[in-house]
């Protein structure tokens, strides 16, 4: 809105007072809705964010679904974040229980297998050494193929990992996207309020200056039973309504003597008889 | 051996190599003993020979002076000699030792019955098994 720098209001000046009220109401339609906006987007940032977190390990609790935010990408990446959680728990229990990876297994079995099958005159086998050898061999074996869907998981771990990375880089993307919409409606906010004042103002200005109705006035009309306004009526009605009055009291006989008792000042021109 | 050879490998298949092999040892072994049991005996007798070479020298020189570095000289002979045939001695009880440890194991592997396959195969049955493998029992036992 462009505004006269010499005169705030030389745009309202020539319109009606209706006209400058039905733009007062238009601008704060126009409020409501910027921080209805507002307000939408900054949940579906805080929701990316709390997605984002927990997609990249930063925080362990999953935000909860908000499917009025309408951000399927974030619950979809949340979604293959647990799933990834879940792989990667299912490679750790499976490895607490094997402990050797597959390479390292294969190296001792290779090794295993020179010593039970080759004679060695440097350092030649026990019966005993053969035989817990024997039973490692075939255990090593086993390990192996217990690994075997490690492979599996392995394969769907970097494929879950890539995915998510790329829907982190869309989220943030798309972050970055509303960060700017907010920012322009936080300036839209402030040029809105801006002239929600000026109207308002302006429309305080256009008022005639009557001195508000005074309600001790009026009470001390009605009670001397004189007419009363419309002013005074509503004035009345705002400071505790018409049942209140009360008929003005004569000075009681008392205070006038000891007001004649208690004046010390010379009393010119009026000497008792 | 290939990787994938190694995971082929069944039980039988490698009891009949362990015991291919300490068949074949068990065939060398004697021929070695024999051996060493010859060097042994030559081992002695160069040890007495410079046993007896020293005792004449001192015998013969009785009454006379002995040279000191003759003497000396036959004593290290007689050191080294002594030494070696320590040595050959120790060669010939492992050979012994090892000939012994090969026949218990010709025995051994020779004898196996399915009840002590099973039992040496019992740590692959575990992890087969969803169990811990030793390499686990042992982390958790050195963490615990």
């Amino acid at each position: 809105m462009e505004v006269n720098e010499s005169d705030l209001f030389a745009d309202l000046r020539s319109l009606d007072l209706s006209d400058v009220n039905s733009k007062l109401l238009h601008q704060e339609g126009l409020l409501e809705d910027i921080d209805g906006r507002l307000t939408k987007n900054r949940n579906i940032t805080s929701y990316r964010s709390a997605c984002i977190m927990f997609c990249l390990g930063k925080s362990d609790a999953a935000p909860p679904k908000n499917s009025k935010l309408g951000e399927e990408l974030a619950e979809l990446t949340v979604v293959k974040r647990i799933e990834f959680n879940q792989l990667i728990q299912q490679r750790d229990a499976l490895m607490g229980k094997i402990v050797l990876p597959k390479y390292r297994i294969i190296q001792r079995m290779a090794s295993v297998y020179e010593k039970l099958t080759h004679s060695s005159e440097s350092a030649p086998l026990t019966l005993g050494q053969e035989i817990t050898l024997f039973s490692e061999f075939f255990e090593l074996q086993a390990m192996h193929a217990q690994l075997d869907p490690l492979a599996t998981v392995e394969i769907e771990l970097e494929h879950l990992h890539k995915e998510v990375s790329e829907h982190v880089k869309t989220i943030n993307k798309a972050d970055r996207d509303t960060a700017k919409i907010i920012s322009a409606l936080v300036e839209q906010r402030r040029q809105t309020t801006r002239e929600i004042g000026r109207l308002k103002a302006f429309i305080r200005s256009r008022k005639p200056k009557t001195k508000p109705a005074d309600a001790g006035n009026a009470r001390k009309k009605i009670s001397q039973g004189d007419t009363i306004s419309m002013e005074d009526l509503g004035a009345l009605l705002d400071h505790g309504g018409l049942t209140d009055i009360e008929p003005i009291k004569e000075p009681s006989q008392k205070k006038k003597k000891k007001s004649a008792f208690t004046s010390t000042k010379a009393k010119r021109n009026r000497r008792k008889t | 051996m290939q990787d994938k050879s190694l995971l082929e490998v069944s039980p039988q298949d490698l009891l009949g190599l362990i015991l291919s092999k300490r068949q074949k040892d068990a065939s060398q072994l004697p021929k070695d003993e024999q051996k060493r049991d010859e060097e042994l005996t030559r081992a002695y007798e160069l040890y007495n020979t410079s046993k007896e070479t020293l005792a004449e020298l001192v015998d013969t020189s009785s009454g006379q002076e002995v040279d000191p570095l003759e003497k000396s000289q036959a004593e290290n002979i007689v050191k080294e000699n002594e030494t070696h045939r320590k040595r050959v001695m120790a060669r010939l009880q492992r050979v012994r030792r090892q000939l012994k440890e090969t026949r218990d194991a010709v025995e051994y592997w020779s004898a196996m019955d399915d009840t002590t396959l099973s039992n040496l195969l019992g740590d692959a049955e575990r992890v087969n098994d969803g169990g811990l493998s030793t390499f686990a029992i042992k982390k958790t036992a050195q963490n615990g």
